[in-house]
């Protein structure tokens, strides 16, 4: 259930508005090139945001530019957050749902927090330029943004407030009983030095096959084959909460949101994180659902990270993709590679590992979306020079040494004695939550802006119809022959092959309307892929309205219908990913 | 022996005499049906219920059959029965589940028979064994829209859907173009046409084959026009999503029927919820066209990662329970399941992970003696068919048979109309001349089996089959794993300490989990717990530990601790899974006191 959230969402927000009446941001002095020189909303980019203060960013935003920025709910998460979406639009050219949408989304593995600032910085960045910027006013009088910078709200402010590591939580939290004994999440990772950190713990064990790294004392390497050890190393804080003997084996959640997608999906045991069939956790449903009742939608991105990867795919070998589709986010991902440093288009099956049931590749084969998924911040971003993908120490090594040398040591926990239920003595330390994923505060906002732009570059791609020409033709017998150009000036096709193929959404309408033109008026229509009509295909129904399986981008169909009548007519174009355009028919002779 | 069916207004082929009837009247007669009080008896099957009847004799049952599981998109009520024993203690539990595919409406009857079996003294030794959940109609509005005119046959939900995939709902579906009240098939005289009649029965149409020197006789499509005129014939018509094709396994994407995504329906979903919030159930049992009793499955190739056959250590066990129901139901004419693809049964075995049995409702049984065999009998008249008097089309019954022994072609219709005939059951719309806007100035006939009445059984056998339904089960039943905990040995060691060793055995015959299940994941496994008095401690062991698989027929395991405890007290020793049940043991500590 979508519950729109616009007028109560602008009632909320305006009253701290108008109590504390949010200080004027002060002017730019510099003109300077980046960020919005005057933002009305004041945002930071140099720290990350919380459910909370990332919830208070859209509210902000839908109440500074009401008319571009419409703020709701999808529903409401397990624990309780608000699912928010903020659609962003030109209304003066038309309702959001009219135009060729542009999905992007974040934070769907809640640990890998830059994923949700981007989108943040996304919406901001679009509405406070609009008017100094040519690129974005025409993206936003051509294109509607839906952005959902939080896909797993609760996970988000667990990894910002509770103890966890970088790596966690992935999963959503809802209780699941990952060791089946009956007892769900009770046994998780402990904060045993209290830090807010789940790091690591050693033990000094002569047996121990680890020893701390010679060159970074805060890192534990395996010891060389022949190498006396040093330490015996855990890789996660915490104990046997349930006394079963085992440590850490039932934690928060339990499933991996973005395995659980209805494209492709495969259960648990070929697909960890599956959870039980499509659409199983409710915030992943809520989602497709909105997007469904969407299907303007036309391209999409999903922010993750790490590794600097643009990705498309499909997530298994065995998934089918069109070719005419591949080719184009290749296309798309080869621009991306470009804009991004360190940054590689691949194919996820093949260049990263096998996914079953993952968003991208159902926004692709059950919706007809160009979707792709960024995997955010890149070992090249150490110290700009691309990494061995084979050698794991070097590139380890590289964060080490970012760590010495320009964090100045804050990335990690020293290590530091502490009394274990079940082990004894242990020292406690290692990287913190906030490091090894996600880039420092002064990489972030450079993060955000590349990815922002690529993903401008992605949505500028999408289809938009136009009607070129649309001419009318006196031929004997009181027949008018009226030929429309409909054209598409942008990279993608108005319908994906896949959507073509499998009748994803329904082909484009193009429709001679006027005084007059009722069906029986129009003795013949069709169209054709090129302007001589050479192996024109019949409208067989209605001939008014002439269906297209799609106009391709870059490109043109010919439309002709024969008409007993005479102009004003009309020609319109509507096409669900590709929007919608109208005409009024010339006559030929006056056409000059 | 099935019973002559007693002929019906508004149902027979008498509703329309076989005359091609008007539109408009056609219309006027729906619309009278429309207007009659709603029956308790369903208007396709005679002695059958409604659906809302049989929804109300399922209510009826009572506190037993009181589960809300769903509410569809059209309104209807899933429910879910739920029989038990007052035994106490841990118990698995069968989940029966029918009203699916083409044969719904038996499996629904049956199923009703069932419940009220188990609600009755007559389910007592069954529910000793296990407790049992039974879904009679867990797609309610698929029923329902069977049983309104025209009849189709169809297993579909009411949630409109774009079948053909055009960006249109529900905008061709068939008409009832004799006005018979049935959507049967079209046949249109055609020399380029794909089908031929039967050399021994004109009624029964067979492919044409590429190895034989035939000509075409026939296109067949389904009955009514291309409404919306997009070359195919009623590709889109109302509804809806097929409970039975909207699973997980080897799920049809993009597939008519099988909706917008695997569980995409809100009763699929509500059932799925309802069994994995049920640990303890350890067998599903399907009625509906998948099976694995008659024609159990085969070992082979299990798929690699992703399973697609039945596991080489899972299938001896299936064969026993087939032949378990083969004691209950001859299956010398049962035809082979249909695709598991996107199918509940083959979900439940290959992804919920439990013992999955599977059968068909019903069939139409092998021919007795005493009724003729195919060809010998006279087939009604056909005279008024333009079949034979065609100039230029063959005859119905050429002189040269071409039905040589091998030709397997229409050989279960021909056995289905000879099953009709004897039975006098109204089950085949002969082929009637129709006229069609589609096709004119061609020869068009409307005929064929109202498939319902195929799938089906008599109402006259329900009983029965319930009745052999609940042997089988209780048979199934028997064959649960049992937990033994047994060969205890307590050794001290002195200071306290004793070494306790007992063993674990499962003296049913299957194993606590099928090798499937065990992959799949969602089971429980058997979990032990060791509970210690006040005072003593776990030197070495678990004190809780889950244990792998334990094979059937006497599959054991030894189960040890070191323990330092008080003299004379107890251990409790459990091993428990909800879908197995429970075995304890309290052991004394004895012995070596100092």
């Amino acid at each position: 259930m979508i519950r729109t959230f616009l007028s109560l969402g602008c009632l909320l927000a305006a009253l701290p508005t108008l109590v504390s009446a949010v200080a004027p941001v002060p002017a730019a002095p510099y003109p300077q090139m980046g960020i919005p020189a005057n933002p009305k909303v004041a945002a930071r980019f140099d720290m990350y945001h919380d459910y909370a203060a990332a919830t208070e960013l859209l509210q902000q935003l839908a109440t500074a530019f009401p008319d571009y920025a419409s703020l709701q709910s999808l529903g409401q998460s397990y624990g309780g957050r608000e699912m928010w979406v903020l659609t962003l639009t030109d209304p003066a050219t038309g309702p959001a749902e009219s135009k060729p949408g542009f999905w992007i989304d974040g934070g769907i593995h809640a640990n890998e927090i830059q994923g949700s600032e981007v989108p943040l910085y996304t919406a901001w960045f679009l509405l406070e330029s609009r008017s100094t910027n040519t690129f974005v006013e025409r993206l936003l009088r051509e294109r509607a943004f839906y952005v959902m910078p939080m896909m797993s709200p609760d996970a988000r402010d667990a990894h910002f407030h509770e103890p966890n590591d970088t790596h966690s939580p992935r999963s959503g939290l809802r209780p699941v009983d990952e060791d089946h004994d009956g007892l769900v999440d009770e046994d998780g990772p402990d904060d045993l030095n209290g830090d807010g950190f789940i790091t690591q713990m050693r033990a000094a064990d002569p047996n121990g096959r680890w020893k701390p790294d010679p060159d970074y004392p805060q890192r534990m390497i395996p010891c060389k084959p022949d190498e006396p050890g040093q330490y015996a190393v855990w890789f996660d804080e915490g104990y046997d909460n349930d006394g079963d003997g085992l440590v850490n084996e039932d934690g928060p959640g339990g499933y991996d949101p973005n395995r659980n997608w209805a494209w492709g999906w495969q259960p648990e045991y070929v697909q960890y994180g599956a959870h039980y069939y499509p659409f199983s956790i409710p915030e992943d449903r809520m989602v497709a659902d909105f997007i469904r009742a969407h299907p303007n939608i036309a391209g999409a991105q999903s922010y993750h990270n790490n590794g600097g990867m643009i990705l498309h795919g499909p997530g298994m070998q065995e998934g089918h993709y069109e070719p005419a589709d591949s080719a184009l986010l290749e296309t798309i991902g080869a621009r991306g590679a470009e804009m991004l440093p360190g940054y590689r288009s691949m194919l996820i099956w093949r260049d990263l590992y096998t996914v079953y049931g993952g968003e991208v590749d159902w926004l692709y084969g059950c919706q007809g979306i160009l979707s792709l998924t960024d995997e955010l911040f890149t070992d090249y971003d150490y110290f700009n020079q691309p990494d061995d993908p084979n050698d794991r120490d070097g590139r380890r090594n590289q964060a080490r040494q970012f760590d010495r040398d320009l964090l100045l040591g804050q990335g990690f926990v020293s290590w530091q004695a502490v009394d274990h239920p079940q082990y004894g003595k242990v020292e406690v330390g290692g990287a913190k939550k906030s490091w090894g994923r996600q880039p420092p505060s002064f990489m972030l906002e450079q993060e955000c802006h590349r990815n922002m732009a690529f993903s401008l570059y992605h949505a500028d791609s999408l289809p938009l119809v136009s009607v070129q020409s649309a001419t009318a033709r006196a031929l004997p017998g009181g027949l008018t022959e009226v030929t429309a150009v409909v054209a598409n000036t942008h990279l993608a096709p108005t319908r994906l092959a896949v959507d073509v193929a499998h009748g994803l959404t329904r082909p484009d309408y193009v429709s001679l309307t006027g005084k007059g033109i009722v069906a029986s008026a129009v003795t013949a229509s069709y169209w054709s892929s090129e302007r001589f009509f050479l192996n024109p295909v019949e409208q067989k129904t209605d001939p008014r309205t002439i269906e297209l399986p799609a106009v391709p981008g870059m490109g043109a169909v010919y439309c002709r219908w024969l008409v007993r009548g005479k102009v004003p007519f009309v020609v319109s174009v509507d096409s669900v990913k590709g929007g919608r355009a109208t005409a009024a028919v010339k006559p030929l002779d006056s056409a000059s | 022996m099935a019973r002559p069916l007693p002929a019906r207004a508004g149902y027979t082929r008498g509703l329309g005499g076989g005359e091609l009837l008007q539109r408009t009247s056609l219309v006027l007669l729906c619309g009278l049906l429309m207007a009659l009080p709603a029956s308790a008896d369903d208007a396709t099957l005679p002695g059958y219920l409604s659906t809302e009847a049989l929804a109300q004799r399922l209510a009826d049952i009572g506190a037993s059959y009181a589960e809300k599981l769903a509410t569809t998109r059209a309104g209807g009520t899933v429910w879910a029965g739920h029989f038990s024993s007052p035994a106490p203690g841990l118990r698995p539990a069968l989940a029966v589940v029918g009203g699916l595919g083409p044969g719904q409406q038996g499996s629904a009857e049956v199923l009703l028979r069932l419940a009220q079996r188990l609600a009755a003294p007559d389910g007592a030794e069954l529910l000793q064994h296990a407790d049992v959940y039974v879904l009679a109609l867990p797609s309610p509005d698929a029923l329902r829209g069977a049983a309104t005119a025209p009849y189709t046959g169809a297993s579909v939900n009411a949630n409109p859907s774009d079948d053909d995939r055009d960006g249109k709902l529900d905008e061709d579906g068939p008409e009832d173009l004799d006005g018979d009240g049935w959507i049967t098939q079209l046949r249109v005289h055609d020399p380029a046409g794909k089908y031929r009649a039967h050399p021994l029965d004109p009624r029964v149409l067979i492919p044409v084959s590429p190895d034989k020197h035939e000509s075409g006789e026939y296109s067949v499509y389904t009955e009514g026009v291309d409404n919306d005129h997009d070359g195919q014939y009623n590709e889109d018509g109302p509804g809806g999503v097929d409970f039975n094709r909207n699973w997980t396994w080897n799920y049809p994407q993009y597939a008519p029927g099988a909706g917008v995504n695997a569980v995409s329906e809100p009763e699929t979903r509500a059932v799925a919820d309802f069994l994995f919030a049920h640990p303890e159930i350890a067998v599903v049992y399907t009625l509906g066209p998948q099976d694995n009793l008659a024609h159990p499955w085969e070992a082979g190739n299990d798929g690699g990662a992703i399973k697609t056959g039945v596991l080489a250590d899972d299938a001896p066990a299936l064969k026993v329970v087939s032949e378990l129901y083969k004691q209950q139901f001859d299956t010398a004419a049962a035809p082979p399941g249909a695709s598991g693809d996107g199918s509940f049964a083959y979900w439940a075995y290959f992804h919920y992970g439990r013992w999955s049995l599977a059968a068909l409702p019903w069939w139409v049984p092998e021919p007795k003696k005493e009724e003729a065999k195919p060809g010998e009998a006279t087939p009604p008249p056909l005279a008024a068919l333009p079949t034979a008097a065609t100039p230029g089309q063959p005859a119905a019954a050429p002189a040269k048979p071409a039905g040589d022994e091998k030709d397997e072609r229409g050989k279960e219709e021909l056995r289905w109309l000879q099953w009709l005939d004897a039975n006098h059951i109204d089950g085949f719309a002969p082929w009637t001349a129709v006229e069609d806007p589609d096709f004119p100035g061609v020869q068009v006939e409307a005929g064929g089996f109202r498939t319902l009445r195929v799938f089906n059984p008599p109402a006259g056998e329900l009983d029965s089959l319930a009745d052999k339904q609940l042997k089988f089960l209780t048979a199934v039943a028997g064959l649960l794993p049992q937990l033994t905990l047994d060969r205890i040995k307590v050794e001290p060691r002195g200071a306290g300490v004793y070494h306790v060793e007992l063993r674990l055995a499962n003296t049913g015959f299957l194993p606590t989990h099928s090798a499937m299940g065990a992959l799949a994941g969602y089971n429980y496994p058997v979990q032990v717990t060791l509970t210690l008095p006040a005072g003593a401690i776990i030197l070495s062991g678990r004190q809780r530990q889950l244990l792998p698989p334990l094979a059937g027929s006497g599959g054991s395991l030894e189960l040890a601790w070191l323990v330092q405890a008080p003299f004379g007290k107890e251990l409790h020793v459990s091993a428990a899974s909800p879908s197995v049940g429970a075995a304890e043991a309290d052991i004394q500590l004895m012995g070596g006191a100092s």
